[in-house]
Protein backbone atom coordinates (compact mmCIF):
# COMPACT_ATOMS: atom_id res chain seq x y z
CA UNK A 1 0.00 0.00 0.00
CA UNK A 2 2.72 2.65 -1.01
CA UNK A 3 2.38 5.32 -2.95
CA UNK A 4 4.11 7.27 -5.64
CA UNK A 5 4.06 10.44 -7.53
CA UNK A 6 6.32 11.41 -10.40
CA UNK A 7 5.57 14.62 -12.36
CA UNK A 8 6.63 14.62 -16.17
CA UNK A 9 7.12 17.92 -18.74
CA UNK A 10 5.24 16.36 -21.33
CA UNK A 11 6.24 19.58 -23.26
CA UNK A 12 6.19 23.24 -22.38
CA UNK A 13 3.22 24.59 -19.86
CA UNK A 14 1.97 20.62 -19.70
CA UNK A 15 2.49 18.62 -16.85
CA UNK A 16 1.74 14.69 -16.27
CA UNK A 17 1.47 13.77 -12.90
CA UNK A 18 1.59 9.87 -12.51
CA UNK A 19 0.03 8.65 -9.78
CA UNK A 20 0.71 4.89 -8.79
CA UNK A 21 -0.68 2.87 -5.14
CA UNK A 22 -2.93 4.01 -2.97
CA UNK A 23 -4.13 7.48 -2.42
CA UNK A 24 -5.46 7.78 0.96
CA UNK A 25 -5.47 8.86 4.65
CA UNK A 26 -1.82 7.93 4.62
CA UNK A 27 -0.31 9.30 1.22
CA UNK A 28 -2.21 12.25 0.59
CA UNK A 29 -0.17 14.75 2.08
CA UNK A 30 2.91 13.49 -0.39
CA UNK A 31 0.31 14.45 -3.57
CA UNK A 32 -0.25 17.49 -1.71
CA UNK A 33 3.26 18.69 -1.34
CA UNK A 34 4.05 18.06 -4.71
CA UNK A 35 1.52 19.87 -5.87
CA UNK A 36 2.89 22.99 -4.30
CA UNK A 37 5.68 22.53 -5.80
CA UNK A 38 3.95 22.07 -9.11
CA UNK A 39 1.82 25.29 -9.13
CA UNK A 40 5.27 27.42 -8.84
CA UNK A 41 5.66 25.84 -12.18
CA UNK A 42 3.03 27.70 -13.53
CA UNK A 43 1.39 25.51 -16.01
CA UNK A 44 -1.15 25.69 -18.18
CA UNK A 45 -2.83 22.03 -18.11
CA UNK A 46 -1.96 19.34 -15.34
CA UNK A 47 -2.88 15.62 -16.37
CA UNK A 48 -3.40 13.29 -13.68
CA UNK A 49 -2.48 9.87 -14.94
CA UNK A 50 -3.85 7.32 -12.79
CA UNK A 51 -2.97 4.01 -14.83
CA UNK A 52 -1.34 2.79 -11.96
CA UNK A 53 -3.43 3.95 -9.34
CA UNK A 54 -5.28 1.15 -7.54
CA UNK A 55 -7.07 2.56 -4.39
CA UNK A 56 -8.40 6.53 -3.76
CA UNK A 57 -10.38 7.18 -0.42
CA UNK A 58 -12.54 10.57 -0.04
CA UNK A 59 -9.33 12.55 1.11
CA UNK A 60 -7.75 11.45 -2.27
CA UNK A 61 -10.22 12.92 -3.95
CA UNK A 62 -10.31 15.97 -1.88
CA UNK A 63 -6.85 16.37 -2.45
CA UNK A 64 -6.71 16.10 -6.12
CA UNK A 65 -10.04 18.64 -6.55
CA UNK A 66 -7.85 21.30 -4.23
CA UNK A 67 -5.09 21.09 -6.72
CA UNK A 68 -7.71 21.65 -9.16
CA UNK A 69 -9.18 24.63 -7.29
CA UNK A 70 -5.77 26.10 -7.13
CA UNK A 71 -4.93 25.60 -10.84
CA UNK A 72 -8.31 27.51 -11.73
CA UNK A 73 -7.14 30.94 -9.93
CA UNK A 74 -3.83 30.53 -11.95
CA UNK A 75 -5.94 29.95 -15.32
CA UNK A 76 -4.49 26.70 -15.15
CA UNK A 77 -6.98 23.32 -16.29
CA UNK A 78 -6.35 19.68 -14.48
CA UNK A 79 -7.75 16.90 -16.08
CA UNK A 80 -7.77 13.26 -15.48
CA UNK A 81 -6.51 10.39 -17.39
CA UNK A 82 -6.77 6.26 -17.12
CA UNK A 83 -9.26 6.24 -14.82
CA UNK A 84 -8.87 2.56 -13.67
CA UNK A 85 -12.77 1.25 -12.57
CA UNK A 86 -12.31 1.00 -8.95
CA UNK A 87 -10.97 4.46 -9.20
CA UNK A 88 -13.65 5.96 -11.32
CA UNK A 89 -16.41 4.56 -9.19
CA UNK A 90 -15.35 6.23 -5.96
CA UNK A 91 -15.46 9.81 -8.46
CA UNK A 92 -19.02 8.33 -9.41
CA UNK A 93 -20.13 7.71 -5.79
CA UNK A 94 -19.52 10.72 -4.66
CA UNK A 95 -20.22 12.90 -8.09
CA UNK A 96 -16.91 13.90 -7.98
CA UNK A 97 -15.79 13.77 -11.74
CA UNK A 98 -14.56 17.54 -12.78
CA UNK A 99 -16.39 18.16 -16.12
CA UNK A 100 -12.93 18.83 -18.31
CA UNK A 101 -12.48 15.68 -20.58
CA UNK A 102 -11.17 12.75 -19.45
CA UNK A 103 -8.80 10.88 -21.14
CA UNK A 104 -8.83 7.04 -21.32
CA UNK A 105 -5.09 7.15 -23.02
CA UNK A 106 -1.88 8.69 -23.56
CA UNK A 107 -3.14 8.90 -27.34
CA UNK A 108 -5.78 10.65 -26.42
CA UNK A 109 -4.51 13.60 -24.88
CA UNK A 110 -1.96 13.92 -27.52
CA UNK A 111 -4.67 14.38 -30.14
CA UNK A 112 -6.32 16.60 -27.60
CA UNK A 113 -3.41 18.87 -27.56
CA UNK A 114 -2.90 19.01 -31.03
CA UNK A 115 -6.37 19.90 -31.27
CA UNK A 116 -5.64 22.42 -28.53
CA UNK A 117 -2.47 23.75 -30.73
CA UNK A 118 -4.08 24.09 -34.14
CA UNK A 119 -6.77 26.26 -32.29
CA UNK A 120 -4.07 28.13 -31.22
CA UNK A 121 -2.42 28.62 -34.09
CA UNK A 122 -5.95 29.47 -36.13
CA UNK A 123 -6.35 32.07 -33.43
CA UNK A 124 -3.21 34.04 -33.56
CA UNK A 125 -3.56 33.92 -37.39
CA UNK A 126 -6.84 35.04 -37.66
CA UNK B 1 -21.89 -23.99 3.76
CA UNK B 2 -18.26 -22.64 2.76
CA UNK B 3 -15.77 -22.76 5.83
CA UNK B 4 -16.95 -18.69 5.37
CA UNK B 5 -19.85 -19.16 7.63
CA UNK B 6 -17.23 -20.01 10.81
CA UNK B 7 -15.24 -17.37 10.16
CA UNK B 8 -15.21 -14.80 13.13
CA UNK B 9 -11.85 -12.75 13.78
CA UNK B 10 -10.92 -9.30 16.10
CA UNK B 11 -8.97 -6.96 15.71
CA UNK B 12 -7.63 -4.26 18.08
CA UNK B 13 -6.50 -1.01 16.53
CA UNK B 14 -4.82 2.06 18.20
CA UNK B 15 -5.79 5.39 17.29
CA UNK B 16 -3.66 5.99 15.05
CA UNK B 17 -3.98 6.43 10.98
CA UNK B 18 -1.57 4.35 10.39
CA UNK B 19 -2.84 1.11 11.64
CA UNK B 20 -4.99 1.71 7.98
CA UNK B 21 -1.93 -0.19 6.81
CA UNK B 22 -2.66 -2.96 9.21
CA UNK B 23 -5.80 -3.49 9.31
CA UNK B 24 -5.65 -3.57 5.46
CA UNK B 25 -3.32 -6.70 6.15
CA UNK B 26 -5.66 -8.28 8.60
CA UNK B 27 -8.99 -7.63 5.68
CA UNK B 28 -6.49 -9.57 3.21
CA UNK B 29 -5.47 -12.79 5.42
CA UNK B 30 -9.27 -12.76 6.59
CA UNK B 31 -10.94 -12.51 2.61
CA UNK B 32 -8.32 -15.10 1.97
CA UNK B 33 -9.71 -17.89 4.58
CA UNK B 34 -13.54 -16.88 3.82
CA UNK B 35 -13.17 -17.00 0.22
CA UNK B 36 -14.10 -13.27 -0.76
CA UNK B 37 -12.99 -11.43 -4.08
CA UNK B 38 -10.85 -8.58 -4.10
CA UNK B 39 -13.16 -5.68 -5.25
CA UNK B 40 -15.30 -6.42 -2.80
CA UNK B 41 -12.61 -6.92 -0.17
CA UNK B 42 -11.36 -3.42 -2.03
CA UNK B 43 -15.21 -1.81 -0.96
CA UNK B 44 -14.69 -3.21 2.28
CA UNK B 45 -11.13 -1.25 2.67
CA UNK B 46 -12.60 1.75 1.44
CA UNK B 47 -15.97 1.90 3.73
CA UNK B 48 -13.66 1.24 6.75
CA UNK B 49 -10.98 3.70 5.77
CA UNK B 50 -13.39 6.33 6.04
CA UNK B 51 -15.03 5.53 9.38
CA UNK B 52 -11.50 4.72 10.97
CA UNK B 53 -10.25 8.46 10.11
CA UNK B 54 -13.42 9.91 11.62
CA UNK B 55 -12.41 8.15 14.40
CA UNK B 56 -9.26 8.91 14.72
CA UNK B 57 -9.53 12.31 13.63
CA UNK B 58 -12.46 13.17 15.12
CA UNK B 59 -13.74 10.97 18.12
CA UNK B 60 -11.68 11.74 20.86
CA UNK B 61 -10.81 15.01 23.31
CA UNK B 62 -7.74 13.46 24.45
CA UNK B 63 -4.33 13.16 23.41
CA UNK B 64 -4.38 9.97 25.24
CA UNK B 65 -3.68 6.03 23.33
CA UNK B 66 -7.28 4.72 22.76
CA UNK B 67 -8.09 1.22 21.39
CA UNK B 68 -10.46 0.75 18.98
CA UNK B 69 -11.92 -3.18 18.12
CA UNK B 70 -13.40 -4.38 14.84
CA UNK B 71 -15.07 -7.85 15.33
CA UNK B 72 -14.94 -9.56 11.44
CA UNK B 73 -17.81 -12.11 10.92
CA UNK B 74 -19.78 -14.15 8.02
CA UNK B 75 -23.26 -14.78 8.57
CA UNK B 76 -25.51 -15.46 6.17
CA UNK B 77 -23.16 -14.81 3.19
CA UNK B 78 -22.75 -11.37 4.41
CA UNK B 79 -19.69 -9.86 5.88
CA UNK B 80 -20.29 -7.99 9.23
CA UNK B 81 -17.83 -5.44 10.61
CA UNK B 82 -18.93 -4.28 13.97
CA UNK B 83 -16.91 -1.11 14.66
CA UNK B 84 -16.54 -0.63 18.68
CA UNK B 85 -14.53 2.68 19.55
CA UNK B 86 -14.85 4.52 23.45
CA UNK B 87 -14.59 8.44 22.12
CA UNK B 88 -17.29 11.03 22.63
CA UNK B 89 -20.59 9.33 21.51
CA UNK B 90 -21.17 9.85 18.16
CA UNK B 91 -23.45 8.49 15.30
CA UNK B 92 -22.16 9.31 11.83
CA UNK B 93 -25.42 7.72 10.09
CA UNK B 94 -26.77 11.39 11.56
CA UNK B 95 -24.42 13.81 9.62
CA UNK B 96 -26.67 15.57 7.08
CA UNK B 97 -25.72 13.95 3.66
CA UNK B 98 -23.65 15.72 1.27
CA UNK B 99 -25.38 17.87 -1.68
CA UNK B 100 -24.26 15.76 -4.39
CA UNK B 101 -25.43 18.11 -7.03
CA UNK B 102 -23.33 20.83 -5.61
CA UNK B 103 -20.12 21.35 -7.21
CA UNK B 104 -17.18 18.93 -5.22
CA UNK B 105 -15.32 22.13 -4.40
CA UNK B 106 -18.51 24.12 -3.09
CA UNK B 107 -19.59 21.53 -0.90
CA UNK B 108 -19.79 21.62 2.74
CA UNK B 109 -17.38 19.78 4.42
CA UNK B 110 -18.11 16.57 5.84
CA UNK B 111 -20.59 14.11 5.22
CA UNK B 112 -19.04 12.52 2.47
CA UNK B 113 -16.64 9.54 4.16
CA UNK B 114 -19.79 8.22 5.73
CA UNK B 115 -21.57 8.38 2.23
CA UNK B 116 -19.02 6.42 0.90
CA UNK B 117 -19.54 3.55 3.69
CA UNK B 118 -23.02 3.58 2.88
CA UNK B 119 -22.74 2.99 -0.83
CA UNK B 120 -20.46 0.64 -1.03
CA UNK B 121 -21.23 -1.47 2.16
CA UNK B 122 -25.64 -2.73 2.20
CA UNK B 123 -26.12 -1.61 5.74
CA UNK B 124 -24.63 0.43 7.91
CA UNK B 125 -26.39 0.46 11.34
CA UNK B 126 -25.23 2.87 14.72
CA UNK B 127 -25.96 1.96 18.37
CA UNK B 128 -24.28 2.92 21.63
CA UNK B 129 -23.30 0.21 24.22
CA UNK B 130 -22.48 1.30 27.78
CA UNK B 131 -20.68 3.91 26.13
CA UNK B 132 -19.27 2.41 23.47
CA UNK B 133 -20.05 3.49 19.83
CA UNK B 134 -20.86 0.51 17.57
CA UNK B 135 -21.39 0.75 14.13
CA UNK B 136 -22.03 -2.17 12.49
CA UNK B 137 -21.53 -2.64 8.32
CA UNK B 138 -23.12 -5.35 6.47
CA UNK B 139 -22.27 -6.45 2.93
CA UNK B 140 -23.69 -9.15 1.74
CA UNK B 141 -20.96 -11.28 -0.84
CA UNK B 142 -23.36 -12.44 -3.89
CA UNK B 143 -23.95 -8.41 -4.68
CA UNK B 144 -19.80 -7.67 -3.42
CA UNK B 145 -19.19 -10.54 -6.75
CA UNK B 146 -21.67 -8.71 -9.11
CA UNK B 147 -19.58 -5.42 -8.15
CA UNK B 148 -22.73 -3.32 -8.18
CA UNK B 149 -22.93 -0.21 -6.65
CA UNK B 150 -26.08 1.41 -4.86
CA UNK B 151 -26.07 5.44 -5.29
Amino acid sequence: MTFTVNVDEKKPGVLIVSLAGSLDTNTYTQLDQEMVLLLQREPTLVVIDMEFLNYISSIGISSILKAKKELKKQGAELSLMNLQPQIRKVFDIINALPSQPIFSSTEELDRYLLQMQRETIAGQTE
Amino acid sequence: MTSAENCQKTIILKNDLAELRRFGRFLTGFGENAGLPDPFLQDVRLAFEEVFSNIVLYSYTDEALHQIEIRFRMQENCLVLEIRDDGRPFDPLQVPRPDLDKPFIEREVGGLGIHLTCSLMDQVGYHSDAGINVLTMTKSVSRGEEGSVSH
